[in-house]
């Protein structure tokens, strides 16, 4: 395990990480970050700004080009996935690529039968989540006969069940409805985990984080601090965020 | 709305409907009861059976017996017929020209090619549906449990497992593209530009499949891992099981002595 500054666990250490797609895009470029274990961290930034391919990168589902990613300690490979994929969360964008299994109980099952979660425990979180998060009427449904509000909420279901440690939520709370999108910001102030969100929704950052790491349209960190940089609009507004 | 567009809207509906089955697969019928290690076997023998003769009076039982799994399984014969009949239908097409020859400068009919072309269209009605019949009564999850009881190549269940998962995802991503197109279509196109923007739609089609699917198998990834390892279940042996053993074995019987007699 990696400790710097001698308290807090660093949950994630990434030095100079950079990205270039297959086909030359600059995903982003030379990002330095340290996440301690339980800090709540907004990405925010334009889009195209890069919010999606860091949470990519710092989940370890994409290796960077150039740099290195620490997460919990472990460099992420073949022989540590298991264990990462235990202990992290990735809710995607769109639902519709996160969703895959004929029906929604299925998709609830996925993850715990692929971590080897014996069959009885797992169906006794399900049903509590899918109680607790009142989606038992649609568990037989095919996901993609849902409204993008109930799919966004089965995919945030499916990260946070097993209560993993690290959770990352790229745009939580884009198009959904009022509801839903209160259901979704409570989830994400009570989880005790530690909580990446990539956003470019200001009003949402006061209620679910605890620093900020602007991004802007340069693929680069802006700003890197508290939450006083929502207060900074000249700087928002060089970001493309305002 | 043009003929290749309103045929690919069609036809993606069609393969849409044709996996999503959660209407049926749940009812408490006969073939949902039955444990799939069972169901399985049973009707993949029952599927080869009707490809080892050309006879109609052996084919024509299992009419009957599919009736029989259509009624038992509180299945609508309204909504199994609307999945099934285009693929006897298809196949009615592509054969048919066996029951015409040239003769001299004209074209003569055949009568026994008729017969054949009906015969095969028939043999492929039982075929697909029995398939039919496991898809509407089989959770996903079962059949691809039941592969691996049956120690089927992991290989052979990814691929299964990845045809299944992208096949939603190719349709709907077509459905996507032609809605889009039809929104955005202010006038009647000519032939060739029909084909010009099917060809377009097509390539962008693949370009989307593409990238979409390689978020997918990021999203698997960050879920537990690429290969689909579904829960097994204890083997179920109980009354109905031991029915359908002895129905399929006195059915299969039945055929053989009746085929070599």
């Amino acid at each position: 395990m990696v400790y710097l500054g001698g308290s807090r666990l660093k949950a994630i250490v990434a030095k100079d990480i950079s990205y270039t797609y297959p086909d030359g895009t600059v995903g982003i470029e030379k990002i330095s970050l340290q996440i301690e274990d339980g800090e709540r961290v907004v990405l925010l930034g334009p889009n195209g700004s890069g919010k999606s391919t860091l949470i990519m990168l710092l989940s370890g589902l994409i290796s960077p080009s150039t740099g290195d990613v620490e997460i919990l300690g472990y460099k992420p490979n073949k022989k540590n996935v298991e264990f990462l994929r235990r202990n992290i969360g990735v809710v995607f964008q769109n639902p519709d690529d996160f969703l895959f299994n004929p029906t929604v109980k299925e998709e609830l099952l996925y993850t715990p039968a692929q971590l080897g979660i014996p069959f009885d425990e797992a169906i006794e979180i399900a049903e509590k989540f899918a109680k607790k998060f009142e989606i038992e009427g649609i568990l037989e449904k095919p996901p993609f006969r849902l409204s993008g509000g109930e799919k966004k909420k089965i995919s945030i279901v499916c990260s946070i069940m097993l209560e993993p440690r690290i959770l990352f939520l790229d745009e939580p709370t884009a198009n959904v409805d009022g509801k839903t999108r209160r259901k979704i910001l409570g989830i994400i102030e009570k989880s005790k985990s530690t909580i990446i969100t990539a956003t470019h929704e200001l009003e949402i950052v006061p209620r679910i984080a605890e620093r900020i790491v602007l991004l802007g349209i340069d693929k680069k960190i802006k700003a890197d601090g508290g939450l006083e940089i929502l207060e900074n609009e000249k700087l928002l507004e060089e970001a493309g965020v305002v | 709305m043009d003929l290749i567009d309103k045929s690919l809207k069609e036809a993606t509906n069609f393969f849409h409907n044709f996996f999503a089955t959660e209407k049926i697969v749940y009812r408490d019928g006969f073939l949902q009861k039955l444990d799939a290690r069972f169901k399985i076997p049973g009707m993949l023998v029952l599927l080869i059976l009707p490809l080892s003769t050309f006879d109609p009076l052996k084919l024509s039982p299992m009419f009957f017996l599919i009736a029989f799994f259509i009624l038992s399984s509180k299945i609508e014969p309204k909504l199994f017929l609307s999945r099934v009949w285009l693929f006897p239908l298809f196949s009615f097409i592509v054969v048919l020209p066996k029951a015409f020859f040239f003769e001299g400068w004209g074209i003569g009919f055949s009568e026994s090619g008729l017969i054949y072309a009906l015969i095969f269209s028939m043999r492929v009605f039982i075929a697909v549906s029995i398939l039919s019949l496991v898809i509407l009564t089989t959770p996903f999850s079962e059949i691809i449990s039941t592969l691996r009881f049956f120690r089927v190549p992991e290989s052979f269940i990814s691929v299964l497992v990845l045809t299944y998962r992208y096949i939603t995802l190719t349709f709907s991503e077509m459905l996507r593209i032609l809605l889009a197109r039809e929104s955005r279509r202010v006038k009647r196109l000519s032939f060739s530009e029909v084909w010009k923007n099917g060809g377009n739609a097509l390539g962008v089609l693949f370009i989307r499949i593409l990238e979409r699917s390689e978020r997918v198998y990021l999203s698997s990834l960050s879920r537990g891992g690429f290969r689909h390892k579904p829960y097994t279940f204890p083997l179920k042996f109980r009354p109905i099981e031991a029915f359908f053993i002895t129905f399929v074995s006195g059915f299969v019987w039945w055929f053989i002595w009746e085929v070599h007699v």
